[in-house]
Formats: structure tokens, sequence, C-alpha cells
């Protein structure tokens, strides 16, 4: 009898044990479900789509395109993205305030309208080199996601003369020097065009 | 040239007659080197009025390859005009290609023509060997697809030492047109993927007020270098009736 007591009482003891572990567990707030959006051909929204990814030796930026096929999109993705990352290395604002005030009637008929504008121009400017496409991911409507990087040593490089950087860059052979002595005439002259 | 002629059309094979076009897949498993070293090249003619034509071009073609292969330089400019009222209101882009054919006349002369075919489609397929170069591994070796689209159209393949870009074009109306236009367009993804240099101009316009508007403008020009690129894969998109072309590059500082 005192044995069948001593055996009620443990079972007792790890009902109630067991009861305290599964409330502590019933009292945790449950976690919010993650929302996955998914993409053309199944594959997950990344991260980087909405978030900013840092690192202490690149800079990265993503970029966006829709247009009539893939191909484009790519392209309009990747020069949105090289365009936030020349706006990252240089912008310059400039902001100017203007006021119109036209003061129109006779008498009580006058009437004062006076409007405020404020008009702003923003210029991102920068030569960059070494910037490569690091991730993709097309959403479900055919929109093209890029990420871009840049390494931050690059940076103070892009100030350099364009025609220096390409010399370096570029071990010479015959058909290299050929071929880049042509790019470098166009690119040039696309330039100047630029300029005009 | 003449005994190279000779020596490609002895003991050629033909597929179909060089009139009646189809556009089909067929033409493409013809230019598959996927079982030969990366020191095999193809070339394509497209239809001429003689046999002779299209070999003397499908040469042509893989003396070319061996030509872009060694250097292949590339720039593009692109224009945006977005207005905040109208949305997108251009995105033009000119692309360019430039290689050194100076010494076409030599690679044509070292070349060993291995086959010849005749194609409806393709005119003359000559697959050469440049007896200079080692006969190393392919960067990329197709899997084989039952009908369906290839694994790289979704996520590009990682090779180390190698970049890949993928291009595509609508069909033209010659075969061989179609293919050099989609290898061009893959050419410049890969530029726009790894961009070596690029200058990069925006403009950005804002009014607020009692009318508020926002105009930008941007002008994009960029240039790269492309060494040892190549044309790995191809496929032919009937549904769409377009033709995809994966590319590979030596990575800049990487030894193959």
């Amino acid at each position: 009898m005192k044995k069948i007591l001593i055996a009620l009482v443990a079972l007792c003891m790890v009902f109630a044990l067991a009861g305290c572990a599964s409330t502590k567990k019933d009292a945790a707030p449950p976690k919010p479900a993650q929302k996955v959006i998914l993409g053309a051909d199944g594959i997950p929204q990344p991260d980087w789509v909405y978030k900013t990814v840092s690192s202490q030796d690149m800079h990265y930026e993503a970029g966006y395109g829709k247009m009539s096929d893939k191909q484009i999109s790519i392209k309009r993705a990747t020069v949105e993205a090289k365009n936030k990352i020349a706006a990252w290395v240089s912008t310059s604002v400039k902001e100017v305030v203007v006021t119109y005030v036209n003061d129109a009637g006779s008498g009580d008929d006058r009437q004062a309208m006076d409007a405020m504008e404020t008009i702003s121009q923003q210029v991102a400017e920068a030569t960059l080199s070494g910037v490569s496409t690091s991730e993709m991911w097309i959403d479900a409507d055919g929109g093209v996601w890029v990420l871009c990087s840049i390494p931050l040593a690059n940076i103070e490089k892009s100030f350099e003369p364009a025609a220096e950087a390409v010399a370096e860059a570029f071990v010479e052979s015959d058909a290299a020097a050929a071929a880049n002595a042509k790019m470098k005439e166009a690119f040039a002259n696309l330039l100047k065009s630029a300029d005009r | 040239m003449i005994g190279l002629l000779f020596l490609a059309l002895f003991g050629c094979s033909t597929t179909g007659g060089v009139s009646g076009m189809q556009r089909d897949e067929s033409a493409l498993t013809l230019l598959d080197l996927s079982n030969y070293p990366a020191n095999v090249y193809v070339g394509v003619s497209g239809p001429y009025s003689t046999k002779e034509r299209m070999v003397e071009k499908a040469i042509l073609a893989c003396a070319k390859s061996i030509l872009l292969e060694k250097a292949l330089a590339l720039d593009n400019t692109t224009v945006v005009q977005e207005n905040s009222a109208r949305g997108l209101l251009s995105f033009a882009q000119n692309e360019k290609a430039y290689y050194d054919d100076t010494s076409l006349k030599a690679v044509v002369d070292r070349l060993e023509v291995l086959s010849v075919h005749f194609d409806a489609e393709a005119g003359a397929v000559v697959v050469a060997r440049d007896p200079t170069q080692s006969p190393l591994q392919r960067s990329y070796k197709a899997s084989p697809r039952d009908g369906g689209k290839p694994g790289w159209l979704v996520s590009l393949p990682q090779v180390d030492g190698y970049r890949f870009g993928i291009g595509s074009s609508k069909a033209y109306s010659f075969f061989n047109d179609s293919l050099e236009a989609s290898d061009f367009s893959a050419a410049q993804n890969l530029l726009d993927l790894y961009t070596e240099h690029a200058f990069s101009k925006g403009l950005v316009n804002t009014r607020e007020g009692s009318v508020s508007s926002m105009d930008n403008v941007l002008y994009q020009a960029q240039r790269g270098l492309l060494e040892g690129f190549s044309i790995v894969d191809r496929y032919y998109d009937k549904t769409d009736t377009t033709y995809w072309s994966l590319a590979s590059i030596i990575e800049k500082g990487a030894t193959t």
C-alpha cells in the first residue's frame, strides 16, 4: 500500500512538472507568420530587395526594371542600380525658392494671388569601375531586381581619368590593343557628345 | 584558302536542301561543341547560292569566333527619360562591339577543318580546330534537356574562373543573323552584369508648389574588354520564336 502511494505521488509530480512545462510553452507569444513572396520559377524574394545590404569593403545598390522583355528589364535594372551607386559616390543639389504674386482687379474686387514653388535640381555624376551584379531575382510579374556592388577601393580609383584606368586594367596583347584603341576612340567621341 | 575549301568540301554531309526554310532546334544541334575540347570552333554561313561560298563563309565565321575569344571590346550608352505625370518616356540604348580582324587571314590559314555539314537553315556548318591552342576543357557543358528550357535561363551557371551572361534575339530571316544578334546580346549582358568602367550622370528636377512635378534624365556610358568570350550553349524557344545564347568569359585575374 505504501509502495502504491509512493508511485501515485511520483506520478502526480511527473504530471505536474510536465504540465508546468507545457504551460510555459503555451505562454510564449506566438511568432508572426513570415510572409514569403515567391517570384518567377517559385524562387522566394531575397532580403536585399527591401533591405539595405552593407559590408565594410563593398557598397551595394538594388535596381528594378520591368520592360517589354527579360533582357531589356535586366538592362533597365542594372542602369538604375549603377545610377544609385553614382548618386552615392557624388551628388550635388541646387535648390531655389520662387514666389509668384499676381495682384489684379480694382477697388473691392482686388485679388492677390500668390504661389510659392521650390525647384530643386539634383545631379548625380560619377565614373565607376568594377561594378558587378551580385544577385538577380525576378518577381512574379516578370519585373527584374538586381543587386549591384562596387568595391570601396574602386571609388577612389574612379576619379582617375578613365583612359589611365583602362590602360592599367587591360593586359595588352596585339588583339586587345587594337580592339581597345577602337573602343577608346569611340568612347571619347561619346563623352564629347555627352558634354554637349 | 582554296586548299582548305577543297578539303572542307571533300567528305561533307548534307541535311536537307538549301531551300525550304524551317525553324526548329535541329540546326542548333549541329552547333553543339560540348563533346569537343575548347580549341574546336564552329562556323555557320547561312544560305548562299553555292556550297563553296557557304563553306568559305563558315570558315571565316570560325576564324572570327577565335578572334572574338581573344579580345572583344564593347561599349554602350543609355539614355532614360522619366516624368512623374507621364511615366517612362524613353529608354534608349546604343550598343557597339569591336574586334581585331587584322590577323583573320593567318587564323584561317592555320585552321584544321574537322567536319562540314550542310543544312537548309544554317547553310554550311564547319567545325574546325585551332592547332595553336591547347585542347582545354570547356567552361560549361550543357546538360541534356528533354524538350524543356535549359536551366541557365533561370539562373546563370557558377563555375570558378568564368563569368556567364545570356542573350536573346527574335528570329531574323536568316539563321546566322539570329545567332549573331543573340550572341551580341549575350556579350552586352556580360558588360551589364560586370561593368569595368562606367560613366553615369543623372539629373532630377523637382518642382514643388502649386503644381508639382518631377523629371528624371539619366545618361550612362559603359565599356569593357571581354577576354575568352565563347558561346557555350544555345536554345531556340518555339513559343515566342526567340533564340537564346549562353556566353562565358574568363574572369579577370583567374587562371584557367
